[in-house]
């Protein structure tokens, strides 16, 4: 699922965020998506047989003219999924998004005991408007943390019965972010394992984003959640986040891997298979995968897990060094020049 | 309508209502609203007879000797049967 | 992308075809012309943005004296081609090698050898001796143990792409084919479990018909064969079917539920949702008692739905089966 980048402004501030320090440079600096920018990347094909985009940021509930583009993106049979804290104010009017579906929104819930009283009554006011259109999202920074609270928050705002968890990465060659070192993966492994027993319980599925690897489980584990509907994947792919003069990077731990343009490309899935050559330039030169056992795994070898995240492994120095081997026009980011947030 | 008539009165399953039997207990969808509804034991049996085309005389009766308890035991499931059944839309009252 | 029906007949008899219902002798044989071919395409790309994917399929589509015909129109319309066969007709060599370098996956379904005429047999190997690669087989499970190594054979012998689609014989709505009974699931897990394991060794995996519903496996078992590459993924979410007179169905073993014909629809995904939403209601019923109360299955709408919607319809009450013009 491509994501559209359609802001940088954000409120929060979390420790872990990935987005905070992107491919901005001097010749590519923050800033929020035009939204002539937009239409032009709702106008960019796609061989999905059903159309579904993220809008990511910063914070999209900020973006001013987010009525509109939710509405365009329905226009063009665009399923909409928008990511949000849900605990910023609620701009007047933004309750009017309701009638203008089909779309939903992806609440992250993290860090919400340094949330303060006003930050958790907005949470909660957002989760009662709209609650059947909202499905939670929650990044384990924290293997020690118990997730219990998502099931009730479903629970008691009626939200739709799945949870995308993430692991909390590192931002390639930067230490900006907190991020779960790979010691502590068993652990973060358990944990999904704990939630996801609960969840079963309650009609509740959960799913990993990217990050997961198949040896945070074992076998009986991954047998068990498939078993119970939880959506296991453990391969990496382009992420394709879209930004400002429709530059495409690859994903927020690759950020600072040179990006490609969509104006150069016939569709996005040529985009997609220019972010994956690099991908895998970077995977073979450094990986294959986060452990040393990766090489020999399994799995690995089958496609059946990729090895982890990128960001992990890849040092600075290396992502200027790949190039996108199919046709392709490539801006320069600048990854020396890190932008403090 | 006299008593007698209301017990001779044969209700009749909704046109988009549908159901199965599984395992002895009978599940109805009401395909239009996508509602669906899980009877119990009872209910179940109560459900047979009605699709069945029986009086509310005739369900009781077939009902009690199924349980082997007496018309007047099986009364108030049926009436609270019917009543929610109606309510839902579920089935029909005779004409 | 819809399964285009070529023709409803069939050079096979199996006791297990879902497809019986709308097979002779029940109905009379027909093929599809041209002319509505070629209409069909025209509505399936309607809607282009779906991507441009089309099945042909049968009965025995190579039994379609037009068959050639018909897939180069196809790919002439930039469609991106799959035919289901089993290639054991008398042209299937001829085809075979006529599309070989043809951008087409082929879907063979296979049976037994004992099962196959010498002739059919010879048809059948030719075909895949061109094809190789682009050659996938297809298998049905059906209730009594049969021998499978036979499987591994043909993929090694003509260097055919290293996985095999597993069905387990899916019921017609009637019921009259031969189909596996709920109690039949635990113990044909367990003999799919056991052939993953010996497919492993050849580095073939194992992928699933639709209509299967996860409770037949165990966790253990599903862990096995997520191990074994052969991860275990069966919903009921079907590519919708054409007839040779282009009545649109939601698959085979539903031909006898609702069947509008495609000009009723604007285009193909208008027909999918318009069935979804007609089968919607109807899922909560599933296919065994224990759908009702599962967790599972109302978890998520991409994995389970209960299983078989043939199943979950058989022995319902006051199913809407469309009017008398609808009918198939």
């Amino acid at each position: 699922m491509p994501n559209i980048f359609i802001t940088d402004q954000c409120d929060r501030g979390c420790k872990f965020c990935f987005a905070k320090v992107g491919p901005w440079s001097e010749s590519y600096p923050r800033r929020a998506l035009t939204f002539a920018e937009l239409q032009e990347i709702l106008e960019v094909k796609s061989s999905q047989p059903k159309q579904v985009m993220g809008v990511v940021g910063g914070e999209p509930l900020s973006y001013p003219q987010l009525i509109e583009a939710v509405n365009l993106m329905r226009e063009k049979r665009i399923f909409a999924k928008i990511f949000t804290s849900g605990s910023c104010a609620l701009a007047d009017g933004l309750e009017k998004l309701k009638e203008q579906g089909p779309f939903n929104f992806i609440v992250n819930i993290d860090s919400i005991d340094s949330y303060t009283p006003e930050r958790r009554k907005n949470l909660e006011r957002f989760l009662r408007t709209f609650g059947p259109m909202v499905s939670l999202s929650c990044t384990i920074v924290d293997p020690e943390r118990d997730l219990s609270f998502l099931l009730d928050y479903i629970r008691d705002y009626g939200l739709m019965r799945y949870i995308r968890m993430g692991v909390a990465l590192p931002i390639a060659g930067l230490a900006e972010n907190e991020y779960i070192r790979r010691e502590r993966y068993r652990d973060a492994g358990l944990r999904f394992l704990e939630l996801a027993k609960k969840a079963a319980a309650d009609n509740v599925s959960i799913g990993c984003d990217c990050g997961f690897v198949a040896c945070m489980f074992e076998i009986s584990e991954i047998g068990w959640l498939m078993h119970k509907g939880m959506k296991m994947q453990f391969v990496c792919g382009p992420a394709m986040d879209i930004g400002p003069e429709l530059e495409v990077w690859h994903c927020f731990p690759l950020s600072r891997m040179p990006r490609v343009s969509l104006r150069k490309y016939k569709s996005l899935e040529e985009a997609r298979q220019a972010l994956q050559s690099m991908a895998d330039q970077l995977r073979e030169k450094y990986g294959p995968g986060i452990f040393t056992r990766c090489r020999e795994c399994r799995y690995r070898k089958r496609g059946q897990c990729s090895g982890g995240c990128l960001g992990l492994i890849v040092p600075e120095q290396a992502l200027s060094e790949v190039k996108p081997k199919i046709g392709s026009s490539v801006s320069q980011g600048d990854p020396s020049c890190p932008i403090s947030c | 309508m006299s008593v007698w008539e209301m017990k001779m009165k044969k209700y009749k399953v909704a046109s988009k209502v549908s159901w199965k039997e599984m395992d002895g207990l009978i599940i109805v969808v009401n395909t239009e609203s996508g509602a669906y509804y899980s009877l119990n034991k009872t209910a179940s049996e109560i459900w047979k007879q009605i699709a069945a085309g029986n009086s509310e005389q005739e369900v009781s009766k077939a009902v009690g000797e199924k349980y082997d308890v007496s018309e007047a035991e099986v009364q108030p499931d049926l009436e609270s049967c019917l009543k929610n059944w109606l309510e839902e839309k579920l089935i029909v009252a005779p004409d | 992308m819809p399964n285009l029906m070529l023709t409803n007949r069939c050079n096979f008899n199996c006791s297990y075809c879902f497809g019986q219902d709308q097979m002779p002798p029940a109905v009379s044989p027909l093929d599809m012309t041209r002319e509505t071919f070629v209409q069909l395409i025209d509505w399936t790309l309607r809607d282009s943005s779906n991507g441009i994917m089309v099945h042909l399929m049968g009965g025995e589509p190579t039994l379609h004296e037009d068959f050639v015909w018909m897939a180069k129109h196809a790919l002439e319309r930039k469609c991106e081609l799959k035919v289901f066969s089993n290639l054991a007709s008398k042209h299937a060599p001829e085809y075979a090698e006529e599309l070989k370098d043809a951008p087409i996956r082929w879907v063979v379904n296979v049976n037994p050898p004992e099962s196959r005429t010498k002739d059919q047999d010879s048809n059948l190997k030719k075909c895949l001796q061109v094809l190789g690669l682009k050659a996938t087989l297809t298998f049905n499970m059906v209730p009594e143990p049969v021998a499978q190594e036979w499987l591994i054979d043909l993929i090694c012998e003509h260097n055919l792409a290293r996985d095999i689609k597993v069905g387990f014989v899916l019921p017609t709505l009637s019921h009259k084919n031969e189909h596996l009974e709920k109690k039949d699931y635990p113990k044909v897990a367990h003999r799919v479990v056991d052939f993953a394991r010996r497919c492993e060794s050849f580095d073939i995996k194992l992928t699933y018909e639709c209509g299967v519903p996860w409770c037949a496996f165990t966790p253990e078992q599903m862990g096995e064969l997520w191990h074994l590459n052969s991860t275990f993924f069966s919903s009921c979410n079907s590519v919708l079917d054409v007839t040779p007179d282009g009545r649109v169905i939601y698959c085979l073993p539903l031909a006898t539920f609702r069947s509008p014909h495609f000009t009723k629809f604007q285009s193909y995904p208008e027909a999918k949702g318009w069935f979804e939403a007609v089968l919607m209601p109807y899922r909560p019923l599933g296919s065994t008692s224990q759908c009702f109360k599962c967790t599972f299955m109302k978890i998520t709408e991409s994995a389970c739905r209960g299983g078989c919607m043939a199943r979950v319809l058989h022995g319902a009450q006051n199913v809407g089966l469309g009017d008398e013009n609808e009918k198939v």
